[in-house]
Formats: C-alpha cells, structure tokens, sequence
C-alpha cells in the first residue's frame, strides 16, 4: 500500500473505527503514517469537545455588569471622592465644531467645555476638555500652549505640543494633568480640522492658594 | 516631537458614550470570547466566570484596545492571562488539575446527544472524560496554545502574535503538548500482556 493511498484511508476513520489489516500492515512499517494517523486521532479528540452555551441572558448581564463596575485608572489620574465637590468650571467656550461650516456662527449647543479639579494638597489639576463633535473625524489637530508656571506631566519643557488625533461622532472628552505652580497661568487649547480653527483660554490658579 | 505621540490616547469618549461604544465593539466577539473560556476551563460555570472577569478588564482597559482596527488579539491575549492567573491561584491553594475536576462528571455538563445509544453515550462520556483529563493534564499556558491552535482554529502566526511567542519556541511548546495529549488520548485501553491474553482466551 502506498503512503498516499493510506493516508487518504486514515482520513475517513472516525474515534471508533479501527484501521482495516492491510492498513494497520502498512502503519506497523511507516512511521510517517502512523504518525500522520495519531494526529488525526488527536485531532478528532480535540473536535469532539463540545462547548456548552452560556445561560441566555448571560452575555447582556456580563456587558452590563463591565459598564457598571468604576473603571481603573492609573494612580496619578485618581483624586479623591471627597474632592469631586471642588470641581471648578473655569470657561465654557462655544466654537464653530458642529454643523457651521461658518466659522462666525454661533452654535446650538455647547461643543467645547472646560472644567478642572485639584486634589488636596496637590498642585496637578485634572482639566478636563469636553469636544462634541457631529462626526467622527481621523485627523483633529489639539495644540496645547501652557504659560511660564504651567507644566503638562510628563512634559516638564513643553511649552507648546500639538499632535493629531481621532474624534468619535458625540463626546470625546480630554484629560490634561497640569501642575499649577505659583501663580497658576493661562491654558490656551487649540483645534483644528479642515478650515475651522476653534481655540479655548482657561485660567488655572492654584487652588490652594 | 515622537514623545508627543503617546497624547493621542489621552483624547477618550465620554463615560456614557465609553460604554456604548464598549458593548458595540465587544458583543460582535462575546460569544467567541465565551467558547474560547469555555475550551480553557472544561466547564460552563467557570467560562462564565472568566468570560465575565474578562469583560470587566476589557472595560477598565478601554484606552489599550478602543483604537485598535481589530482588537480580538488583544482580547484573546487578555483571556488567555486571566485563565492563566486563576489556574495559578487555584493551584497554588488547592494543587494542580482541580479547576474543573469536580465538575466533570455532573449530568448538566452532558450535551443532549440526539437519538444516541445509550452505548454512544457511554462511548461520548468516556471519551469527553479522558479528553477532559488530557488537557486538565497541561499547564494552562499550554492548553491556551492547544485550544487556539488545535481547537479554534488559529494560524501558528496568529497565535504568536496573540501570545507574543517566537513562533520556534510555539511550534515546540506545540509539539510537546500534543505528544502529551496523544499518550494520554490514544493509549491502548490493555496493556501488552492483557491483550496478549485476551486473543488467547477467545482462540481456546
């Protein structure tokens, strides 16, 4: 018997048939074969495992419990609870970032927000940006431009930074940690798609002060 | 300038969006994701326990993988660390090979096999038992890499990529598992003499 011609045989045996005797002759000879065999064998084992559903509603329950549970952020992202009440809105800049295609018009809603909080005893405040955008977009430009006692963590001799991002259709929300030294400083955040330029002024004082 | 690059994840959706935008990434790879725990801990209570730690971690790390054109790597890596954390948890307070095993024989596990004999089904329990304890056999390590392969599907390629493994150092880890599993799995049911008695009776 040829190789072939047994291992196409092998092929069509099932766990519970065994080799026919000419078969079986020429797997005692050929290790290829019988080696071509075993696999197969394991492969028909490995097949026959049946994985049982989960319980019907289980995959909504499990999606919804992820979204329930507070997300984890990295330690020095963290503030906290005791000092969610100090959040401060610092400006509310309304920009051309919907639907105008004017730069001048003034928009139906808010698209561009600004808000920090300071963690006692700390001198990085959390600013958060809030960008309603009307589409998703893939390459928004921010600028960020940080006066003498600013500092962006993690970028100690930046005083200007611009980088491309994607915006999401809906809230897209930017979290700067800014150190806030002596006097505090004004925050100037920029962005840019296509013709339209909107640019937001915030002035951070040290709260401790 | 290259340093700036990293402030492109810190532009996020909004908590409310997060979560929408979460369950609509996740959900069209939830049921794979299940099967997948499934074939890594032997039984449906455990798969869903995993599968829900899993969904949890995939939440909280949402800035990792949200970008990503196709996350499921990612999530399979994840999966694959999660089982692996637990088998060494529970082997470190209970020994080895007791993730699934006293679970194993209970009727709930038994898929409904349609019109069987009750030989068949013999034969299908006794079977699903060795397999069962020809992967409980493997370190979890291990048995990711056969369930990936061997049972889901995935290329060697693709399975390195997912375990950040050399694929030489795959292709041998391979290798000894399914040497492993074939001892276990295609063992002669007698040994030699048994056997050799065995034809001897029915010639007498």
């Amino acid at each position: 018997m040829k190789c072939i011609d047994a291992q196409r045989q092998l092929e069509h045996l099932d766990l519970q048939q065994q080799p026919g005797a000419l078969l079986a002759e020429h797997l005692e000879n050929c290790n290829e074969c019988l080696s071509f065999h075993q696999d197969h064998q394991l492969q028909l084992h490995l097949q026959s495992f049946r994985v049982i559903g989960p319980d019907p509603d289980f995959i909504n329950k499990a999606l919804n419990a992820a979204c329930q549970e507070p997300s984890i952020q990295p330690r020095k992202w963290t503030w906290p609870a005791s000092m969610a009440a100090s959040f401060v809105l610092v400006a509310l800049l309304l920009t051309g970032w919907l639907v105008s295609n004017e730069p001048t018009n003034p928009l139906p809603a808010t698209p561009l927000q600004v808000d920090s909080s300071q963690p006692e005893g700390q001198s990085t405040q959390q600013v958060r940006i809030l960008i309603i955008s009307d589409q998703d977009y893939s390459d928004a430009e921010i600028s960020l431009a940080l006066a003498g006692n600013l500092q962006l963590e993690g970028y100690a001799n930046q005083r200007e930074l611009t980088w491309r991002t994607q915006l999401k259709a809906g809230q897209n929300l930017l979290t700067l940690p800014i150190q806030v030294l002596e006097q505090g400083g004004e925050l100037q955040v920029s962005s840019r798609f296509g013709d339209q330029k909107h640019q937001v002024i915030v002035n951070l004082e040290d709260i401790r002060s | 300038m290259s340093k700036l690059t990293s402030l492109a994840a810190w532009i996020r959706p909004s908590d409310s969006q997060k979560k929408a935008d979460f369950q609509a990434r996740l959900r069209p790879h939830s049921r794979a994701l299940y099967q997948t725990a499934f074939r890594l801990t032997g039984n449906q209570a455990d798969a869903e326990d995993l599968t829900q730690e899993l969904f949890l971690r995939l939440y909280q790390k949402w800035d990792h993988w949200h970008h990503l054109d196709n996350p499921l790597p990612w999530f399979l890596r994840t999966l694959t660390n999660l089982h692996i954390d637990t088998y060494r948890k529970i082997r470190h307070t209970h020994g080895a090979n007791e993730l699934t095993s006293n679970f194993d024989h209970l009727p709930f596990q038994v898929p409904a096999l349609d019109s069987a004999s009750p030989l068949a089904l013999a034969l299908a329990n006794s079977r699903k038992c060795l397999l069962n304890q020809a992967l409980n056999s493997l370190e979890a390590e291990h048995r990711s890499l056969v369930v990936l392969h061997l049972m889901e599907g995935y290329s060697l390629q693709e399975v390195a990529e997912i375990q950040h493994l050399p694929l030489g150092t795959l292709k041998s880890r391979l290798h000894r598992c399914k040497d492993k599993l074939k001892k276990i799995l295609l063992r002669e049911p007698f040994q030699e003499n048994l056997r050799f008695n065995r034809v001897s009776s029915q010639e007498d």
